[in-house]
Order: structure tokens, then C-alpha cells, then sequence
């Protein structure tokens, strides 16, 4: 897998901004799987995620003449889909608060792959322990866990895409992190101890 | 036991896997010179490494189709010679044209309505004498009640006078 230095980044952002369609959308493929991991480990729905993701990609087209440098571009795009997320799961409050619910899965269908039965079982036991852990996790070290271990944002990005401070950030994964290890389940899972 | 020799609690191991640089000097330094405190800070970063990993793999991959881009805008639309000599010629031809179409099309306007005008009084000048002569001259000789054509004549043939008298 390629991966592209921010410099490298910088350079097709800065080529997108005058309408150069092919940075524009290497740009787009190169961010596209993260950003519908990051949707979907959110929304849990497949469906919702491809929405969602595609939705943030076109707002992050509209407005990338507005980004001034280059080298934050991924911690701009988070924050933009971090943001869309949040009015998308608004909205959906306010339609379950008026009795239109929409479908989400509770436990996740994985697509069938080239693995076998055993470890797409393994997948979905991780997945199930998974978001056992981060339910029990508070809005902000839940939002702090996701970008850290599930989207490897460093601590300088993820303050910027959370406008928090990186103190503050830190203390909310030092909290996740500490429940975490009173987590049992998972905590056997990754460690191989489960019996 | 001195304070380096202190073994990091899990809090501390916590702290330094969220940034080794946040803890104080003592912890720093026992962390450096301990095996035993390096090797319980590795398997908690290898379990955090295989959580990353999995949370890779059991995410959706993207679908095959690409996201549709919208057309690029372009930016400079309005410095395109051909947009500005399509606009110059507009321009000319609304300026040329603009009041001799107002003016004919006056004038053909008024030269319309006067003479809609004389077919409506065509038209009510037949429907009057439509009313007034509504049956055929031959119905009304049938009735007796002629448009004028029984004259005195035709009233001494039907009664004819004697000694110059109607009876």
C-alpha cells in the first residue's frame, strides 16, 4: 500500500485547489477507506457509512479552495467528516424523538471474504467485543479512542480535528485506555486468552 | 528501595503509552534502565498494535465505483474569450435591435386593435339586422306580414274596389 508523505499530500491539495480533476481524485482515494472506517465504526451500518462518506468527500470538494495549508489536509478532512457525523447523528435524535426511526445493525454483517469460517467468527467475536468496550466509554473518550486506535490520528491531529487541547486529549485516552484494561472480554481477545 | 528503582504502576504504564514524554523524570528513568517495566509496556502497545490491526481488516472496504466528483468549476469562467464574445454580442444585438422592435411592435399593436374594432361594429351591425329581419322574406309573405314588398296594387287584386270603395 502506498502511503504519501504530507508534503506529497500538500502538493495534490494544492493542485486540487485550481481545479486539477486527477489530484482531486487521487486525493479522494487516498482517504476514502479511512474515512468510511471511521463512518462506519460510528454509525455501525454499512449503508449509512457509504452515505455518509460520500457526503463528506463532496463537502471537502466544495471547500477545499478554502484550506490555506496543504500539509493539514487530513486533519481538516477529519474534522469535516467528525462534524458531518455529529449533525447526522443530531438528526437522527430528533426523527427517533418523533417516531421515525431509521435501521441501523446492532451487530455488524462482515462481507464475506477470502477467510475462513474461523476467522470471519474471530472478526465478528472482535467486533462484538469491541463495541461492547466503547459503549461503555463517555462521548469524549469514546471520540478520543476512535481517532487514536481505530483511525491512528496522532495526538496533534486529533486535538486540531477536536479542537481540544492536546491535554485534554491525553486525558481523555488515559481514561479509555485505564477502562479498557478493566475490560475483560476484549482485553483476553487481544491478548489470545480467550477460552 | 530507591524512588528509581520503583517499578511503574499500570497507571504509569498508561500514561506512558498515551506519551512516554508526559511522565516525570523518576518513571522515565527506572523505564529506561528496567527490562521487566519495558516489557510490560510493550505487550500493553502490541495489544493496543493488534487492535488497531483488526479494526483495519473488519472494516468495509470502499466499492469498486469511484465516488462521483462534481465538474470542476474552473474558477476563471469570466476571463474565457469565448464566454466574453458570446456576451459582447448579446450585448450588441439587445442594444441594436432593442427600440426598433418597441417601436413596430407598436405599431402593428394599434393598427391590430382599430381594425378588431371595425369587425366588431361589422359584426353588431349584422346582428341587428339579424334581429330585425330574422325570418326569410318567403315566410314572412306566408305569415302576411311582408318587408314591405305588398303594395297597394297587390291589395286591389286580392279586394278588388267598387265604385272605387274597399268593401
Amino acid at each position: 500500500m502506498l502511503t504519501y508523505t504530507p508534503e506529497q499530500i500538500a502538493s495534490l491539495v494544492d493542485e486540487a485547489k485550481t481545479g486539477h480533476r486527477l489530484s482531486l481524485e487521487r486525493l479522494v482515494n487516498i482517504f476514502h477507506a479511512d474515512i468510511l472506517r471511521m463512518v462506519f465504526y460510528r454509525t455501525r451500518s454499512r449503508l449509512d457509512a457509504e452515505d455518509l462518506t460520500q457526503e463528506i468527500f463532496l463537502k471537502v470538494m466544495k471547500s477545499i479552495r478554502k484550506l490555506k495549508d496543504g500539509k493539514r489536509f487530513k486533519s481538516w478532512l477529519y474534522r469535516i467528516a467528525i462534524n458531518h457525523l455529529r449533525d447526522h447523528f443530531r438528526k437522527k435524535k430528533i426523527l427517533s424523538m418523533i417516531g421515525i426511526q431509521s435501521g441501523t445493525e446492532d451487530l455488524l454483517e462482515l462481507e464475506p471474504g477470502p477467510e475462513n469460517p474461523v476467522e470471519q467468527y474471530e472478526k465478528k467475536e472482535f467486533q462484538r467485543y469491541l463495541f461492547k468496550y466503547i459503549n461503555e466509554l463517555s462521548n469524549n473518550e469514546k471520540e478520543v479512542f476512535n481517532l487514536r486506535f481505530l483511525e491512528q490520528l496522532k495526538i496533534r491531529e486529533m486535538s486540531f480535528v477536536l479542537n481540544k487541547s492536546e491535554s485534554t486529549i491525553k486525558t481523555y485516552l488515559y481514561r479509555a485506555l485505564k477502562k479498557l484494561g478493566k475490560n475483560e472480554e476484549l482485553h483476553a481477545f487481544l491478548t489470545g486468552d480467550v477460552s | 528501595m530507591k524512588a528509581i528503582e520503583k517499578h511503574l504502576t499500570q497507571d504509569q504504564l498508561i500514561m506512558a503509552v498515551v506519551d512516554e514524554d508526559d511522565l516525570d523524570s523518576t518513571s522515565a528513568a527506572h523505564l529506561s534502565i528496567c527490562p521487566d517495566c519495558r516489557l510490560r509496556l510493550q505487550q500493553m502497545t502490541q495489544k493496543l498494535d493488534k487492535l488497531e490491526e483488526l479494526a483495519r481488516k473488519t472494516a468495509p472496504k470502499p466499492l469498486e465505483t469511484p465516488l462521483p466528483l462534481p465538474e470542476p468549476r474552473g474558477g476563471r469562467l469570466f476571463f474565457k474569450p469565448m464566454a466574453v464574445a458570446a456576451m459582447a454580442v448579446l450585448l450588441m444585438v439587445l442594444v441594436v435591435t432593442w427600440p426598433w422592435n418597441r417601436t413596430e411592435n407598436n405599431h402593428i399593436g394599434i393598427a391590430a386593435i382599430f381594425q378588431e374594432m371595425e369587425k366588431d361594429e361589422q359584426l353588431m351591425a349584422d346582428i341587428e339586422a339579424l334581429e330585425s329581419f330574422a325570418l326569410s322574406g318567403l315566410h314572412m309573405e306566408a305569415n302576411g306580414n311582408g318587408y314591405g314588398m305588398i303594395d297597394d296594387e297587390f291589395i286591389d287584386f286580392l279586394v278588388p274596389r267598387e265604385n272605387g270603395s274597399f268593401i
